[in-house]
Protein backbone atom coordinates (compact mmCIF):
# COMPACT_ATOMS: atom_id res chain seq x y z
CA UNK A 1 0.00 0.00 0.00
CA UNK A 2 1.10 3.88 -0.75
CA UNK A 3 1.40 6.04 2.14
CA UNK A 4 0.43 9.63 0.49
CA UNK A 5 3.35 11.96 1.11
CA UNK A 6 2.93 15.98 1.44
CA UNK A 7 3.39 16.21 -2.06
CA UNK A 8 -0.12 13.64 -2.56
CA UNK A 9 -2.07 15.46 -0.11
CA UNK A 10 -1.11 18.59 -1.37
CA UNK A 11 -2.52 17.20 -5.25
CA UNK A 12 -5.76 15.46 -3.29
CA UNK A 13 -6.45 19.02 -2.32
CA UNK A 14 -6.40 20.63 -5.48
CA UNK A 15 -8.27 17.69 -7.69
CA UNK A 16 -10.91 18.47 -4.69
CA UNK A 17 -10.96 22.37 -5.43
CA UNK A 18 -11.14 21.46 -9.06
CA UNK A 19 -14.75 21.77 -8.95
CA UNK A 20 -14.84 24.87 -8.13
CA UNK A 21 -13.32 25.60 -10.81
CA UNK A 22 -14.15 28.69 -12.68
CA UNK A 23 -15.84 28.17 -16.50
CA UNK A 24 -13.74 31.43 -17.99
CA UNK A 25 -9.93 31.71 -18.14
CA UNK A 26 -8.59 33.24 -15.20
CA UNK A 27 -6.70 36.96 -15.35
CA UNK A 28 -4.40 37.88 -13.11
CA UNK A 29 -5.09 40.85 -11.05
CA UNK A 30 -2.14 43.18 -11.52
CA UNK A 31 -0.44 43.81 -7.95
CA UNK A 32 -1.58 41.33 -6.23
CA UNK A 33 0.86 38.46 -5.63
CA UNK A 34 0.96 35.04 -6.90
CA UNK A 35 2.41 32.60 -4.26
CA UNK A 36 4.13 29.07 -5.43
CA UNK A 37 5.60 25.96 -4.09
CA UNK A 38 7.10 23.27 -5.23
CA UNK A 39 9.60 20.47 -6.50
CA UNK A 40 10.87 18.92 -9.12
CA UNK A 41 14.20 17.39 -11.01
CA UNK A 42 17.33 18.77 -11.95
CA UNK A 43 19.06 17.25 -14.86
CA UNK A 44 22.38 16.83 -14.92
CA UNK A 45 25.29 19.28 -15.02
CA UNK A 46 28.14 18.12 -16.95
CA UNK A 47 31.33 20.53 -14.85
CA UNK A 48 34.38 19.75 -17.20
CA UNK A 49 37.18 17.31 -17.86
CA UNK A 50 40.64 18.05 -16.49
CA UNK A 51 43.37 15.86 -17.17
CA UNK A 52 46.54 16.17 -13.91
CA UNK A 53 49.48 16.92 -15.86
CA UNK A 54 53.10 17.21 -15.25
CA UNK A 55 55.71 17.30 -17.73
CA UNK A 56 56.84 15.30 -20.45
CA UNK A 57 60.84 15.46 -21.08
CA UNK A 58 61.46 17.71 -24.00
CA UNK A 59 64.82 19.41 -25.24
CA UNK A 60 65.36 22.62 -26.33
CA UNK A 61 61.76 24.23 -24.83
CA UNK A 62 60.70 25.62 -21.44
CA UNK A 63 57.14 24.40 -21.97
CA UNK A 64 57.41 20.48 -23.18
CA UNK A 65 54.45 18.52 -23.62
CA UNK A 66 51.86 17.22 -20.74
CA UNK A 67 52.19 14.06 -19.49
CA UNK A 68 49.18 12.74 -18.36
CA UNK A 69 48.74 11.66 -14.72
CA UNK A 70 45.24 11.17 -14.63
CA UNK A 71 42.23 12.43 -15.84
CA UNK A 72 38.95 13.51 -14.02
CA UNK A 73 35.40 14.08 -15.27
CA UNK A 74 33.18 15.68 -12.88
CA UNK A 75 29.50 16.08 -13.12
CA UNK A 76 26.85 16.81 -10.72
CA UNK A 77 24.35 14.40 -10.43
CA UNK A 78 20.64 14.65 -11.36
CA UNK A 79 18.16 14.82 -8.50
CA UNK A 80 15.37 16.69 -6.65
CA UNK A 81 14.99 20.55 -5.88
CA UNK A 82 12.45 22.27 -4.06
CA UNK A 83 11.31 25.92 -5.24
CA UNK A 84 9.58 28.39 -3.47
CA UNK A 85 8.44 31.52 -5.63
CA UNK A 86 6.34 34.95 -4.98
CA UNK A 87 5.33 36.43 -8.41
CA UNK A 88 3.23 40.04 -8.94
CA UNK A 89 1.32 40.45 -11.86
CA UNK A 90 2.52 43.69 -13.48
CA UNK A 91 -0.19 43.41 -15.94
CA UNK A 92 -3.19 40.66 -16.59
CA UNK A 93 -0.63 38.26 -18.52
CA UNK A 94 2.66 39.14 -17.42
CA UNK A 95 4.48 38.61 -14.19
CA UNK A 96 7.55 39.45 -12.03
CA UNK A 97 8.53 36.03 -10.10
CA UNK A 98 11.55 35.87 -7.35
CA UNK A 99 12.16 32.55 -7.04
CA UNK A 100 14.04 30.76 -4.71
CA UNK A 101 15.58 26.69 -5.16
CA UNK A 102 17.59 24.56 -3.56
CA UNK A 103 19.11 21.05 -4.59
CA UNK A 104 21.70 18.80 -2.87
CA UNK A 105 23.31 17.43 -5.89
CA UNK A 106 25.66 14.65 -5.78
CA UNK A 107 29.27 16.16 -6.98
CA UNK A 108 30.92 12.82 -8.87
CA UNK A 109 34.21 13.12 -10.19
CA UNK A 110 35.54 9.83 -12.28
CA UNK A 111 39.08 9.18 -12.25
CA UNK A 112 40.38 7.52 -15.07
CA UNK A 113 43.80 6.72 -17.22
CA UNK A 114 45.82 6.46 -14.64
CA UNK A 115 49.34 6.98 -15.91
CA UNK A 116 50.58 3.86 -13.74
CA UNK A 117 47.35 2.16 -14.18
CA UNK A 118 45.34 2.34 -11.56
CA UNK A 119 42.07 1.04 -11.64
CA UNK A 120 39.55 3.95 -12.31
CA UNK A 121 36.91 5.00 -9.33
CA UNK A 122 34.52 8.06 -8.59
CA UNK A 123 34.77 10.12 -5.90
CA UNK A 124 31.88 12.39 -4.28
CA UNK A 125 30.51 14.86 -2.36
CA UNK A 126 27.08 16.52 -1.79
CA UNK A 127 27.13 19.92 -2.38
CA UNK A 128 24.00 22.20 -0.93
CA UNK A 129 23.21 24.59 -3.89
CA UNK A 130 21.05 27.75 -3.60
CA UNK A 131 19.62 30.16 -6.27
CA UNK A 132 17.51 32.63 -5.61
CA UNK A 133 16.86 35.81 -8.29
CA UNK A 134 13.92 37.22 -10.36
CA UNK A 135 12.18 36.07 -13.82
CA UNK A 136 9.84 37.31 -16.14
CA UNK A 137 6.72 34.76 -16.86
CA UNK A 138 4.64 35.99 -19.99
CA UNK A 139 1.31 33.70 -20.09
CA UNK A 140 0.25 33.45 -23.93
CA UNK A 141 -3.47 34.04 -23.97
CA UNK A 142 -3.81 32.98 -27.30
CA UNK A 143 -2.62 29.27 -26.69
CA UNK A 144 -4.70 28.61 -23.94
CA UNK A 145 -6.77 25.52 -23.38
CA UNK A 146 -9.96 25.58 -22.22
CA UNK A 147 -10.50 28.16 -19.53
CA UNK A 148 -8.52 26.28 -17.18
CA UNK A 149 -5.01 25.84 -18.97
CA UNK A 150 -2.40 28.48 -20.41
CA UNK A 151 1.21 28.33 -21.25
CA UNK A 152 3.34 30.84 -20.18
CA UNK A 153 7.26 31.18 -21.31
CA UNK A 154 9.70 32.48 -19.11
CA UNK A 155 13.17 33.99 -18.71
CA UNK A 156 15.43 35.28 -15.84
CA UNK A 157 18.57 35.55 -14.14
CA UNK A 158 19.73 34.14 -10.06
CA UNK A 159 22.38 34.51 -7.97
CA UNK A 160 23.76 30.85 -7.16
CA UNK A 161 25.24 29.56 -4.10
CA UNK A 162 27.09 26.12 -3.09
CA UNK A 163 28.53 24.87 -0.21
CA UNK A 164 30.97 22.25 -0.55
CA UNK A 165 30.47 19.30 1.89
CA UNK A 166 31.85 19.97 5.16
CA UNK A 167 30.17 23.38 4.77
CA UNK A 168 33.16 25.57 5.02
CA UNK A 169 33.82 26.83 1.24
CA UNK A 170 31.48 28.73 -0.46
CA UNK A 171 31.40 28.71 -4.40
CA UNK A 172 29.43 31.42 -5.95
CA UNK A 173 28.16 32.33 -9.44
CA UNK A 174 25.04 32.99 -11.75
CA UNK A 175 22.65 31.15 -13.52
CA UNK A 176 20.64 32.33 -16.36
CA UNK A 177 17.56 30.37 -17.49
CA UNK A 178 14.76 30.41 -20.04
CA UNK A 179 11.83 27.64 -20.55
CA UNK A 180 8.14 27.78 -20.97
CA UNK A 181 5.44 26.12 -18.58
CA UNK A 182 1.99 24.96 -18.24
CA UNK A 183 -0.46 26.68 -16.14
CA UNK A 184 -3.91 24.92 -14.75
CA UNK A 185 -6.09 26.76 -12.67
CA UNK A 186 -7.97 24.47 -10.33
CA UNK A 187 -10.09 27.04 -8.32
CA UNK A 188 -10.62 30.16 -8.63
CA UNK A 189 -13.00 33.12 -9.85
CA UNK A 190 -12.15 35.57 -13.11
CA UNK A 191 -10.10 38.70 -11.43
CA UNK A 192 -10.49 37.00 -8.38
CA UNK A 193 -8.46 35.07 -5.81
CA UNK A 194 -7.02 31.78 -6.88
CA UNK A 195 -5.38 28.29 -7.06
CA UNK A 196 -3.41 25.91 -9.57
CA UNK A 197 -0.33 24.10 -10.68
CA UNK A 198 2.43 24.61 -13.00
CA UNK A 199 4.47 22.29 -14.49
CA UNK A 200 7.29 24.17 -15.53
CA UNK A 201 10.57 22.65 -18.42
CA UNK A 202 13.45 25.02 -18.02
CA UNK A 203 17.06 25.34 -19.42
CA UNK A 204 19.68 26.95 -17.00
CA UNK A 205 22.82 28.40 -18.00
CA UNK A 206 25.37 28.26 -15.06
CA UNK A 207 28.48 30.14 -15.00
CA UNK A 208 31.05 30.34 -11.84
CA UNK A 209 30.40 28.03 -8.74
CA UNK A 210 31.71 24.46 -9.16
CA UNK A 211 32.84 24.72 -12.34
CA UNK A 212 36.17 23.11 -13.81
CA UNK A 213 36.27 24.42 -16.95
CA UNK A 214 35.54 27.77 -17.95
CA UNK A 215 32.21 28.50 -20.09
CA UNK A 216 28.19 28.49 -19.49
CA UNK A 217 26.92 24.95 -18.63
CA UNK A 218 23.44 23.69 -19.19
CA UNK A 219 21.14 22.20 -17.21
CA UNK A 220 17.42 21.16 -18.08
CA UNK A 221 14.78 21.44 -15.15
CA UNK A 222 11.13 20.31 -14.61
CA UNK A 223 9.06 21.31 -11.75
CA UNK A 224 6.03 20.72 -10.98
CA UNK A 225 4.56 23.75 -8.38
CA UNK A 226 1.08 25.02 -6.67
CA UNK A 227 0.37 28.58 -6.51
CA UNK A 228 -2.31 30.33 -4.93
CA UNK A 229 -3.29 34.25 -6.33
CA UNK A 230 -4.07 36.09 -3.27
CA UNK B 1 78.58 11.74 -20.57
CA UNK B 2 75.60 12.99 -22.57
CA UNK B 3 71.60 12.14 -22.43
CA UNK B 4 71.84 9.73 -19.63
CA UNK B 5 69.66 10.88 -16.50
CA UNK B 6 72.25 11.69 -13.42
CA UNK B 7 71.51 11.97 -9.92
CA UNK B 8 71.11 15.35 -8.09
CA UNK B 9 72.90 14.97 -4.98
CA UNK B 10 72.94 17.02 -1.16
CA UNK B 11 75.40 16.51 0.71
CA UNK B 12 75.08 18.01 4.87
CA UNK B 13 78.62 18.96 5.74
CA UNK B 14 78.30 19.61 9.19
CA UNK B 15 77.51 15.53 10.65
CA UNK B 16 74.02 16.15 12.21
CA UNK B 17 70.98 14.04 12.01
CA UNK B 18 68.72 15.39 9.67
CA UNK B 19 64.99 15.12 10.33
CA UNK B 20 62.36 15.68 7.40
CA UNK B 21 59.65 17.92 8.53
CA UNK B 22 55.70 17.39 7.53
CA UNK B 23 54.31 18.93 4.73
CA UNK B 24 56.32 19.25 1.58
CA UNK B 25 60.33 17.41 2.76
CA UNK B 26 62.44 20.01 3.98
CA UNK B 27 65.27 19.60 5.70
CA UNK B 28 65.23 19.32 9.70
CA UNK B 29 66.94 19.03 12.46
CA UNK B 30 66.41 18.11 16.26
CA UNK B 31 66.88 20.75 18.41
CA UNK B 32 65.87 20.05 22.13
CA UNK B 33 63.64 17.00 21.10
CA UNK B 34 61.44 18.87 18.27
CA UNK B 35 61.66 19.08 14.66
CA UNK B 36 62.94 22.15 13.08
CA UNK B 37 63.71 23.38 9.90
CA UNK B 38 66.61 24.26 8.10
CA UNK B 39 66.24 27.65 6.74
CA UNK B 40 68.10 31.16 6.14
CA UNK B 41 67.24 34.02 8.66
CA UNK B 42 65.05 36.44 6.94
CA UNK B 43 67.47 38.93 4.84
CA UNK B 44 69.63 38.29 2.06
CA UNK B 45 71.77 35.44 0.75
CA UNK B 46 74.95 36.65 0.08
CA UNK B 47 76.88 34.50 -2.74
CA UNK B 48 79.99 33.83 -4.58
CA UNK B 49 80.81 32.69 -7.80
CA UNK B 50 83.85 30.59 -7.91
CA UNK B 51 86.27 32.44 -10.64
CA UNK B 52 86.84 29.42 -12.95
CA UNK B 53 86.01 28.60 -16.75
CA UNK B 54 85.25 25.24 -18.07
CA UNK B 55 84.72 23.54 -20.77
CA UNK B 56 83.27 26.59 -22.57
CA UNK B 57 81.14 28.37 -19.96
CA UNK B 58 83.37 31.42 -18.56
CA UNK B 59 82.91 32.55 -15.06
CA UNK B 60 81.03 35.26 -16.54
CA UNK B 61 78.94 33.37 -18.36
CA UNK B 62 78.31 30.83 -14.98
CA UNK B 63 77.92 33.93 -13.09
CA UNK B 64 74.81 35.13 -15.44
CA UNK B 65 72.75 31.53 -15.39
CA UNK B 66 73.55 31.69 -11.55
CA UNK B 67 72.13 34.88 -11.32
CA UNK B 68 69.06 34.00 -13.41
CA UNK B 69 68.09 30.99 -11.22
CA UNK B 70 68.33 33.31 -8.26
CA UNK B 71 65.72 35.70 -9.75
CA UNK B 72 63.86 32.93 -10.53
CA UNK B 73 63.78 31.79 -7.14
CA UNK B 74 63.55 35.68 -5.71
CA UNK B 75 60.40 36.08 -7.61
CA UNK B 76 58.21 33.75 -5.40
CA UNK B 77 56.32 36.14 -3.58
CA UNK B 78 56.54 36.48 0.21
CA UNK B 79 59.70 35.23 0.34
CA UNK B 80 61.49 36.76 3.37
CA UNK B 81 65.31 35.92 2.15
CA UNK B 82 66.72 37.41 -1.45
CA UNK B 83 69.74 35.70 -3.13
CA UNK B 84 71.92 38.61 -3.43
CA UNK B 85 75.25 38.41 -5.44
CA UNK B 86 78.41 39.57 -4.41
CA UNK B 87 80.79 38.65 -7.09
CA UNK B 88 83.54 36.15 -7.93
CA UNK B 89 85.69 34.59 -5.90
CA UNK B 90 89.30 32.73 -5.78
CA UNK B 91 87.68 30.30 -2.99
CA UNK B 92 85.94 27.53 -4.74
CA UNK B 93 82.84 25.50 -3.06
CA UNK B 94 83.35 23.00 -0.26
CA UNK B 95 85.72 25.48 1.82
CA UNK B 96 84.30 26.02 5.35
CA UNK B 97 84.88 30.00 5.13
CA UNK B 98 81.32 31.57 5.81
CA UNK B 99 80.75 32.19 2.25
CA UNK B 100 78.20 30.67 -0.23
CA UNK B 101 80.10 30.19 -2.88
CA UNK B 102 78.70 28.31 -6.27
CA UNK B 103 81.52 27.57 -9.01
CA UNK B 104 82.46 23.99 -10.88
CA UNK B 105 84.55 21.50 -8.74
CA UNK B 106 86.47 18.41 -10.38
CA UNK B 107 84.46 15.44 -8.78
CA UNK B 108 85.85 12.75 -10.76
CA UNK B 109 84.34 9.83 -7.85
CA UNK B 110 80.76 11.81 -8.02
CA UNK B 111 80.07 9.72 -11.71
CA UNK B 112 76.19 10.67 -11.53
CA UNK B 113 76.34 13.42 -9.51
CA UNK B 114 76.01 16.67 -11.38
CA UNK B 115 75.85 18.70 -8.34
CA UNK B 116 75.57 18.94 -4.89
CA UNK B 117 74.92 21.53 -2.19
CA UNK B 118 76.15 21.50 1.19
CA UNK B 119 75.28 23.56 4.17
CA UNK B 120 77.13 24.21 7.35
CA UNK B 121 74.26 25.27 10.42
CA UNK B 122 73.67 26.49 13.64
CA UNK B 123 73.02 23.38 14.91
CA UNK B 124 71.66 25.06 18.14
CA UNK B 125 68.76 27.07 15.78
CA UNK B 126 68.68 25.08 12.18
CA UNK B 127 69.93 28.84 10.83
CA UNK B 128 71.99 28.65 7.93
CA UNK B 129 75.07 29.90 8.18
CA UNK B 130 76.80 28.71 4.85
CA UNK B 131 75.74 26.80 1.94
CA UNK B 132 78.12 25.71 -1.22
CA UNK B 133 77.20 24.42 -4.35
CA UNK B 134 79.49 22.89 -6.51
CA UNK B 135 78.76 21.44 -10.62
CA UNK B 136 80.90 18.77 -11.25
CA UNK B 137 83.43 19.01 -14.13
CA UNK B 138 82.78 15.22 -14.97
CA UNK B 139 79.85 16.50 -17.06
CA UNK B 140 79.45 18.68 -19.87
CA UNK B 141 77.99 21.98 -19.26
CA UNK B 142 75.71 25.03 -21.74
CA UNK B 143 74.76 28.35 -20.69
CA UNK B 144 73.11 28.59 -24.07
CA UNK B 145 69.05 30.05 -24.17
CA UNK B 146 68.03 27.42 -25.96
CA UNK B 147 70.07 24.56 -24.49
CA UNK B 148 72.61 22.57 -26.16
CA UNK B 149 72.45 18.96 -26.92
CA UNK B 150 74.92 16.64 -24.71
CA UNK B 151 75.51 19.34 -22.84
CA UNK B 152 73.62 20.24 -19.22
CA UNK B 153 71.92 23.04 -18.61
CA UNK B 154 73.48 24.93 -15.90
CA UNK B 155 70.43 27.52 -14.90
CA UNK B 156 68.39 24.02 -14.70
CA UNK B 157 70.65 22.55 -12.37
CA UNK B 158 71.20 25.47 -10.18
CA UNK B 159 67.54 26.05 -9.77
CA UNK B 160 67.08 22.33 -8.44
CA UNK B 161 70.50 23.03 -6.48
CA UNK B 162 69.54 26.30 -5.15
CA UNK B 163 65.98 24.62 -4.26
CA UNK B 164 68.16 22.94 -1.58
CA UNK B 165 70.65 25.62 -0.84
CA UNK B 166 67.48 27.24 0.50
CA UNK B 167 66.25 24.47 2.86
CA UNK B 168 64.00 22.16 0.12
CA UNK B 169 64.62 18.36 -0.26
CA UNK B 170 63.51 16.48 -2.82
CA UNK B 171 59.62 16.24 -4.04
CA UNK B 172 58.62 12.86 -5.95
CA UNK B 173 56.20 14.45 -8.29
CA UNK B 174 57.82 12.40 -11.59
CA UNK B 175 57.52 9.59 -13.21
CA UNK B 176 60.48 6.76 -14.01
CA UNK B 177 60.91 3.99 -15.75
CA UNK B 178 63.55 1.16 -14.97
CA UNK B 179 66.13 0.81 -18.12
CA UNK B 180 69.23 -1.21 -18.23
CA UNK B 181 71.20 1.92 -17.65
CA UNK B 182 69.15 2.72 -14.58
CA UNK B 183 66.28 4.99 -14.37
CA UNK B 184 65.06 7.21 -17.05
CA UNK B 185 62.78 9.99 -16.27
CA UNK B 186 59.67 9.68 -18.12
CA UNK B 187 57.64 13.17 -16.54
CA UNK B 188 58.47 15.52 -13.42
CA UNK B 189 56.17 18.17 -12.07
CA UNK B 190 58.55 19.52 -10.24
CA UNK B 191 62.19 21.37 -10.64
CA UNK B 192 63.04 19.38 -7.06
CA UNK B 193 62.82 16.20 -8.23
CA UNK B 194 65.60 14.37 -7.55
CA UNK B 195 66.56 12.86 -11.23
CA UNK B 196 67.78 15.54 -14.26
CA UNK B 197 66.09 15.53 -17.32
CA UNK B 198 68.72 14.68 -20.27
CA UNK B 199 71.19 16.94 -20.97
CA UNK B 200 69.66 19.17 -23.79
CA UNK B 201 66.42 19.38 -22.21
CA UNK B 202 66.30 23.28 -20.21
CA UNK B 203 62.32 23.27 -19.07
CA UNK B 204 63.45 23.11 -15.23
CA UNK B 205 64.21 26.92 -15.50
CA UNK B 206 60.75 27.43 -14.84
CA UNK B 207 59.29 26.59 -11.09
CA UNK B 208 56.41 24.67 -10.79
CA UNK B 209 53.26 24.83 -8.56
CA UNK B 210 55.08 22.50 -6.20
CA UNK B 211 58.05 23.92 -5.91
CA UNK B 212 56.57 27.36 -4.89
CA UNK B 213 54.62 26.05 -2.61
CA UNK B 214 57.40 24.21 -0.43
CA UNK B 215 59.22 27.39 -0.36
CA UNK B 216 56.88 29.09 0.85
CA UNK B 217 55.26 26.71 3.15
CA UNK B 218 59.56 26.59 4.46
CA UNK B 219 59.83 30.58 4.94
CA UNK B 220 56.21 30.81 6.34
CA UNK B 221 54.97 32.89 3.35
CA UNK B 222 51.75 31.17 2.36
CA UNK B 223 48.85 33.86 3.10
CA UNK B 224 45.99 32.42 4.96
CA UNK B 225 43.83 34.27 2.47
CA UNK B 226 45.02 32.15 -0.49
CA UNK B 227 46.22 28.74 0.63
CA UNK B 228 44.99 26.35 2.97
CA UNK B 229 46.22 23.18 4.10
CA UNK B 230 45.02 18.84 3.41
CA UNK B 231 45.65 17.03 5.89
CA UNK B 232 44.95 13.24 6.45
CA UNK B 233 46.20 9.24 7.25
CA UNK B 234 47.44 6.77 4.69
CA UNK B 235 46.66 2.85 6.18
CA UNK B 236 47.28 -0.08 5.07
CA UNK B 237 45.18 -3.30 6.51
CA UNK B 238 44.57 -0.25 9.47
CA UNK B 239 47.59 0.61 10.01
CA UNK B 240 49.95 3.46 9.08
CA UNK B 241 51.78 3.56 5.83
CA UNK B 242 55.39 5.29 6.36
CA UNK B 243 56.77 7.37 3.33
CA UNK B 244 53.45 7.39 1.31
CA UNK B 245 53.68 9.79 -1.62
CA UNK B 246 50.54 11.54 -1.90
CA UNK B 247 49.77 14.35 -4.46
CA UNK B 248 46.72 16.53 -4.08
CA UNK B 249 45.36 17.65 -8.17
CA UNK B 250 43.20 20.87 -7.68
CA UNK B 251 40.31 20.56 -9.82
CA UNK B 252 39.79 24.34 -10.22
CA UNK B 253 43.44 25.32 -9.88
CA UNK B 254 45.01 22.48 -11.88
CA UNK B 255 48.10 22.51 -9.58
CA UNK B 256 49.95 19.42 -8.39
CA UNK B 257 51.27 19.63 -5.00
CA UNK B 258 52.78 16.68 -3.16
CA UNK B 259 53.53 15.79 0.35
CA UNK B 260 54.69 12.31 2.35
CA UNK B 261 53.36 10.48 5.10
CA UNK B 262 56.24 10.69 7.77
CA UNK B 263 55.24 9.16 10.54
CA UNK B 264 54.59 5.68 11.57
CA UNK B 265 50.75 6.55 11.97
CA UNK B 266 50.89 7.53 8.48
CA UNK B 267 49.85 11.04 8.85
CA UNK B 268 50.13 13.62 6.66
CA UNK B 269 49.96 17.45 5.93
CA UNK B 270 50.21 19.19 2.25
CA UNK B 271 50.26 22.75 2.97
CA UNK B 272 49.98 25.34 0.04
CA UNK B 273 46.99 24.04 -1.44
CA UNK B 274 45.00 26.87 -3.05
CA UNK B 275 41.05 27.07 -2.60
CA UNK B 276 38.51 24.06 -4.30
CA UNK B 277 38.02 20.68 -4.27
CA UNK B 278 41.15 18.07 -4.68
CA UNK B 279 41.45 14.73 -5.38
CA UNK B 280 44.36 12.92 -3.81
CA UNK B 281 46.80 10.22 -5.24
CA UNK B 282 49.12 7.90 -2.76
CA UNK B 283 51.59 6.22 -4.42
CA UNK B 284 54.71 4.24 -3.50
CA UNK B 285 58.08 6.06 -2.96
CA UNK B 286 58.90 4.03 -6.19
CA UNK B 287 59.99 6.23 -8.61
CA UNK B 288 64.17 7.11 -7.18
CA UNK B 289 65.84 5.66 -4.76
CA UNK B 290 64.29 5.64 -1.11
CA UNK B 291 67.69 7.32 -0.18
CA UNK B 292 66.55 11.00 -2.49
CA UNK B 293 64.33 11.57 0.19
CA UNK B 294 64.50 10.45 3.58
CA UNK B 295 66.09 7.49 5.42
CA UNK B 296 64.85 4.17 3.77
CA UNK B 297 63.92 2.14 7.11
CA UNK B 298 60.78 1.18 7.26
CA UNK B 299 59.43 2.92 4.45
CA UNK B 300 56.43 1.06 2.52
CA UNK B 301 56.40 0.97 -0.98
CA UNK B 302 54.48 -2.39 -1.44
CA UNK B 303 51.24 -0.91 -2.16
CA UNK B 304 49.26 0.04 -5.58
CA UNK B 305 48.25 3.62 -6.66
CA UNK B 306 45.22 4.85 -4.61
CA UNK B 307 43.09 7.60 -4.87
CA UNK B 308 41.40 9.41 -2.11
CA UNK B 309 37.68 8.07 -0.97
CA UNK B 310 36.49 12.18 -1.81
CA UNK B 311 37.40 15.46 -2.45
CA UNK B 312 39.57 16.91 -0.07
CA UNK B 313 37.97 20.73 -0.24
CA UNK B 314 40.31 23.12 0.88
CA UNK B 315 39.27 26.51 2.41
CA UNK B 316 41.72 29.40 2.44
CA UNK B 317 43.58 29.86 6.07
CA UNK B 318 42.23 26.36 6.83
CA UNK B 319 42.64 22.60 7.08
CA UNK B 320 40.43 19.84 5.61
CA UNK B 321 39.06 17.16 8.08
CA UNK B 322 41.07 14.53 8.60
CA UNK B 323 41.02 11.80 5.30
CA UNK B 324 41.78 8.33 5.76
CA UNK B 325 43.03 6.78 2.71
CA UNK B 326 43.44 2.59 3.02
CA UNK B 327 45.81 1.63 -0.05
CA UNK B 328 45.30 -1.62 -1.91
CA UNK B 329 48.06 -3.67 -0.75
CA UNK B 330 50.34 -4.60 -3.89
Amino acid sequence: MTRLGPWGIALLGALLLADTAVAQPALWRPWHPVVSVGGGWTGQEALGTVRAETRAIGLGTLTPSAFPLFTADSTFDAGPRAELGVAVPVTRTLLVEVLGTMTRPTLSTAISRDAEGAPATTVSETVDDYTVGARLLYDVPRLSIGARARPYVLAGGAYLRQLHEDQVLVETGQAWSAGAGLRVWIAGARQGRSLGVTTELAWQWRTGGIAFTDGARGVPSLSLRLFAGL
Amino acid sequence: MSRRAAFWACLVLVALATAPLQAYLKFGIEVGGRAVPVRWAAGPIRYFIFERDFDGVSAQAFSDAIGRATTTWNAVPGLPVAFSAQGLTRSQPLEADGRTTLGFLDRPDQERVLGAATFLLDATTGALIESDIYFNTRFHWSTASAGEPGANDLESVALHELGHLLGLGHSALGETEVTANGRRVLSTGAIMFPIAWPSGAIADRVLQPDDIAGVRDLYDALPAAEFGSIQGRVTKDGRGVYGAHIVAFGLESGELIGGYTLNANGDFVIAGVREGPHILRVEPLDDADLESFFGPAGVDIAFSVTYGPRLAVVQAGGATSPLVIEVRPK
